[in-house]
C-alpha cells in the first residue's frame, strides 16, 4: 500500500530542469559552461594510423553526482549525415566513449555527442528473500511528501532536494555537440623515369667530310642543361586508385661537325651555324617519337600505386643507332601515410645515365661509366645490361 | 747448441731479398714484365675467362681490348683479325660475343675499312646471329666503317635486305647503312622500296625513315624514289611514322620539301586535335609545328655558298 502510494505520488512529479549542456566545440574539445552537466566533443585525424578518433565526454558536475549518472551517446557521421560508428555508455560521474574508424583522405567527418544524466531513483534492495526496487532517497521523498526533513547525517544523498520520480521523463537531457574536419587530401607522387647524356658532349669518330678531311660527328649531350633523352612522367594517388598527367618525351638531338666545340671544349652558342648538312658546326636536329612509350599504371592493393615504365627510343640523326632501352617499375606504398615510401625494380641499358624521382627527388640514379663511342655502341647493343634489379622500400614525400 | 743456417737456406734468403730489393725499386703499378701482350694473346686470355656474354662480365676486360685494339699498330690488327674471324664461327655464344666486341673496336679505327675488307663476310654472318647482342653490334660494324665503307658492303647489305627471315629491326638499321654508301644506286634504291613495302612495324618504320632523311642533301641528292617514301611516312595512320617523317623530309633538304609541299600544308594547317588522349593530341600538335617549321625552307633564300 505504501509503494502504491508513493508510485503514484511519483507519477505526477517531474524531475528538475536545472542542468545544460554546450557544444563542447571539436579538436581540442572545449568544455561547455554548464551549471550541472558538461558535454564535450572531439574528432582527430592520426595520419601514422590513418584513423578517425572521435571522444564524446558527458561530465556531471559534483552536486548533481548524487542523483544522476552521466550519460553520452557518441557518433561518427559522413557528409550525409550517416553514423559510421556510434557507441553509448552511463557512467559514474563522467562518462566518456573514443571511437576510432579507418580514415578516408578527402573526406568530411563529424562526431556528434549526446550527452544526458540519468536520473538515479531507485536501487536494488534485498528484501524479505528478493530483490525489489525501491526509492532510494528517504530524504527527499520525505521533502516531497510535505515534510521538511533534514539532519546533519554524514551522508550527501541524504541531503536533499533531490529528484523525486522515476521514468525517462526523469532523465536530464543537453544539446548535442559536434565538431567536424575534413581529412587532407590523398597524396600526390610525380614518378619520373628520365635517361641523359651527363656531359656535354659525346664524339663518333668520324662521319662526314669537310673539304676533303673527315670530321667527327659531336652529339650534344645533356650535362649542365637540364635536358633528357627520354622521359616518362605519371602522377600517381595511391590512396584514391587515381592516376592523372602521363607524359612521355624525347629531347632534341643536336649534331655538329667540323670545327665544333667552337671553344674547345663545350658546344655554346658559337656552334650554332643553323645550316645543316654541310659537316660544319651544327648540322642537324632531330626528335624520336615518344608516343611508344608505356607507363601501364595499375593499384594492386589498398594505398599501392604502381607504375610499369617501359620504352625504346634512338637517336634519329644518328645513321644506324641502337636503342635507349629501359624496363623500371616504381611501387608507391601509402599504408603508412605519415611514411610512404617508394620501391624501384629496373632494367636498362648501360648507356646513358637513368634516373627515377618521386615528387622531384632522385630515388634511383645510374651514372654511365663511360662516354666514349665504343662503350656507347656496346651498351646500346645490349652488352652489360643493368639489372633486373629491386631496391627499396625508399622513404619519398608526398605532395 | 745454437741452431746454424744451411747454406741451402741462404741461397734462399738471398733470393728473397733480391726479389724484394728490385720490388722496392719498380714503379707503383708497374710489372716487371712490363712488354705488352700481343692483341692475340690479350683476345685470348679473354676468349678463356668465357665472361663476354655474362651481362655481369668483367668490363674492363673489354675495355681494354677495345683499347688495345683502336691503339694498336695496323700490322698488329691486322694479324689478330684471323682470330677474331675464327671467334665469330665458334660454337660458344660467349666467344662469338668477344668477336662481336673485338670487330667492332676494329671498326672506329680510321682504318677500320682496310682491315675489315677481308672479313665483311664474318661480319655478314654476325648480323644472322640469334644473339639481338651480336646483330646490333655488326650493324654498327658493318655500317660503320672507316673512313668510309667499301663498296663490297653493297651487295651484303643488298642480300640482307632482301631476306624475310632475319631481324626486321636489324634490316630496318642497314637501310640507313646502305643509303649512306650508295645511296644513288638503282638496286638499293629498289631494295629499300621493297623493303618498305613490307609489312613492317612503327619502329621498323621510324628507323628505315630516320636512315633516309639522314641522307647528306649536299653530298648525294635524294633519289625521288626515296622522298617518296618519305612523302609515304607523311601519310602514315601510325602518329610515330608521320612524326618522324615530317622532320626527315626536312632533313633531306629543299628540294624533298618542295615535293612534299602539299601534304606539308595539309599537316600545317591541321586544326588543334580535340580529339585522343593526352599523349596522341600533343603528338599531332608537334606534328602540325614541325611540318610549318619544314615549310620554312621553302621560304628562305638560297644558302650562301661557303668560302
Amino acid at each position: 500500500m505504501k509503494k502504491a502510494a508513493i508510485s503514484a505520488l511519483l507519477l505526477l512529479l517531474l524531475a528538475p530542469t536545472h542542468v545544460s549542456a554546450q557544444d563542447g566545440g571539436g579538436g581540442g574539445g572545449t568544455p561547455g559552461d554548464s551549471s550541472g552537466i558538461t558535454g564535450s566533443t572531439t574528432i582527430s585525424f592520426d595520419a601514422n594510423n590513418n584513423k578517425i578518433i572521435a571522444t564524446c565526454t558527458t561530465q556531471l558536475d559534483l552536486d548533481i553526482q548524487e542523483y544522476y549518472r552521466p550519460n553520452v551517446r557518441c557518433s561518427i557521421l559522413d557528409d550525409n549525415g550517416n553514423a559510421l560508428a556510434g557507441q553509448t555508455l552511463t557512467g559514474w560521474g563522467t562518462a566518456t566513449v573514443t571511437l576510432q574508424i579507418d580514415a578516408q583522405l578527402d573526406t568530411n567527418y563529424t562526431a556528434q555527442g549526446r550527452h544526458y544524466a540519468e536520473a538515479i531513483m531507485s536501487e536494488p534492495v534485498w528484501q524479505n528473500g528478493h530483490w525489489v526496487t525501491m526509492y532510494n532517497d528517504l530524504v527527499n521523498f520525505l521533502y516531497i511528501m510535505g515534510f521538511n526533513f533534514t539532519c546533519n547525517c554524514p551522508i550527501v544523498r541524504n541531503q536533499g532536494p533531490g529528484p523525486a520520480v522515476q521514468g525517462n521523463v526523469d532523465n536530464l537531457y543537453t544539446n548535442q555537440t559536434r565538431k567536424s574536419l575534413r581529412t587532407p587530401p590523398a597524396p600526390q607522387f610525380d614518378v619520373e623515369y628520365a635517361s641523359f647524356i651527363a656531359v656535354d658532349h659525346v664524339t663518333v669518330p668520324s662521319y662526314c667530310f669537310f673539304q676533303g678531311q673527315l670530321a667527327p660527328a659531336i652529339y650534344k649531350g645533356d650535362g649542365g642543361r637540364g635536358t633528357v633523352r627520354t622521359r616518362e612522367v605519371i602522377t600517381l594517388a595511391p590512396d584514391t586508385g587515381n592516376w592523372s598527367n602521363f607524359q612521355p618525351g624525347t629531347g632534341l638531338s643536336d649534331r655538329y661537325a667540323w670545327g665544333s666545340p667552337a671553344n674547345g671544349s663545350t658546344l655554346s652558342a658559337a656552334d650554332e651555324d643553323h645550316v645543316p648538312n654541310d659537316c660544319y658546326f651544327w648540322d642537324a636536329q632531330g626528335q624520336a617519337p615518344s608516343g611508344g612509350f608505356t607507363a601501364d599504371p595499375t593499384f594492386p592493393a589498398a594505398h599501392r600505386a604502381q607504375v610499369h615504365f617501359v620504352g625504346a627510343a634512338s637517336d634519329p640523326i644518328q645513321v644506324f643507332s641502337n636503342d635507349i632501352d629501359w624496363d623500371v617499375t616504381v611501387v608507391i606504398n601509402t599504408t603508412t601515410p605519415a611514411n610512404p615510401t617508394a620501391t624501384i625494380t629496373y632494367s636498362h641499358d648501360c648507356y646513358p645515365d637513368h634516373q627515377v624521382k618521386v615528387n622531384g627527388t632522385v630515388v634511383y640514379h645510374f651514372a654511365a661509366p663511360d662516354h666514349d663511342y665504343l662503350s656507347i655502341g656496346r651498351c646500346l647493343a645490349g652488352l652489360n645490361s643493368v639489372g633486373p634489379t629491386q631496391i627499396g622500400p625508399l622513404a619519398v614525400t608526398g605532395r | 747448441m745454437p741452431a746454424t743456417p744451411k747454406p741451402g737456406r741462404r741461397a734462399i734468403w738471398l733470393l728473397l731479398l733480391i726479389f724484394f730489393s728490385v720490388q722496392a725499386f719498380a714503379q707503383p703499378g708497374e710489372k716487371l714484365t712490363s712488354s705488352p701482350r700481343p692483341l692475340a694473346e690479350e683476345f685470348q686470355q679473354m676468349l678463356r675467362q668465357r665472361s663476354c656474354a655474362d651481362d655481369s662480365y668483367n668490363d674492363h676486360d673489354v675495355k681494354q681490348i677495345s683499347d688495345s685494339i683502336l691503339k694498336s699498330q695496323a700490322a698488329e690488327v691486322q694479324v689478330t683479325m684471323p682470330e677474331f674471324s675464327s671467334a665469330v664461327k665458334d660454337s660458344r655464344l660467349d666467344a662469338r660475343i668477344c668477336a662481336a666486341v673485338a670487330l667492332f673496336a676494329v671498326s672506329a679505327r680510321p682504318d677500320s675499312a682496310t682491315l675489315l675488307r677481308d672479313h665483311l663476310p664474318d661480319v655478314a654472318r654476325e648480323l644472322n646471329s640469334p644473339d639481338q647482342r651480336i646483330r646490333s653490334l655488326a650493324l654498327m660494324t658493318l655500317g660503320g666503317l672507316q673512313p668510309a665503307p667499301p663498296p663490297e658492303v653493297v651487295p651484303i647489305w643488298l642480300a640482307y635486305l632482301k631476306r624475310t627471315d632475319v631481324d626486321e629491326y636489324v634490316q630496318a638499321g642497314a637501310v640507313g647503312a646502305v643509303i649512306r654508301v650508295a645511296a644513288g644506286d638503282k638496286s638499293v634504291i629498289t631494295a629499300v622500296q621493297g623493303f618498305w613495302r613490307r609489312q613492317l612495324t612503327e619502329q621498323s618504320r621510324v628507323r628505315v625513315l630516320n636512315g633516309l632523311a639522314n641522307i647528306r642533301s649536299r653530298e648525294v641528292p635524294a633519289d625521288s624514289r626515296l622522298v617518296e617514301i618519305m612523302i609515304e611516312g607523311l601519310q602514315s595512320e601510325d602518329r610515330a611514322v608521320r612524326f618522324t617523317a615530317v622532320q626527315g623530309i626536312a632533313r633531306m633538304g629543299k628540294e624533298p620539301v618542295r615535293l612534299a609541299e602539299p601534304i606539308l600544308r595539309k599537316l600545317a594547317e591541321e586544326a588543334e586535335p580535340t580529339q585522343g588522349d593526352d599523349v596522341s593530341r600533343r603528338t599531332e600538335a608537334e606534328i602540325r609545328d614541325f611540318a610549318r617549321q619544314a615549310l620554312k625552307l621553302l621560304e628562305s633564300a638560297p644558302q650562301r655558298p661557303r668560302s
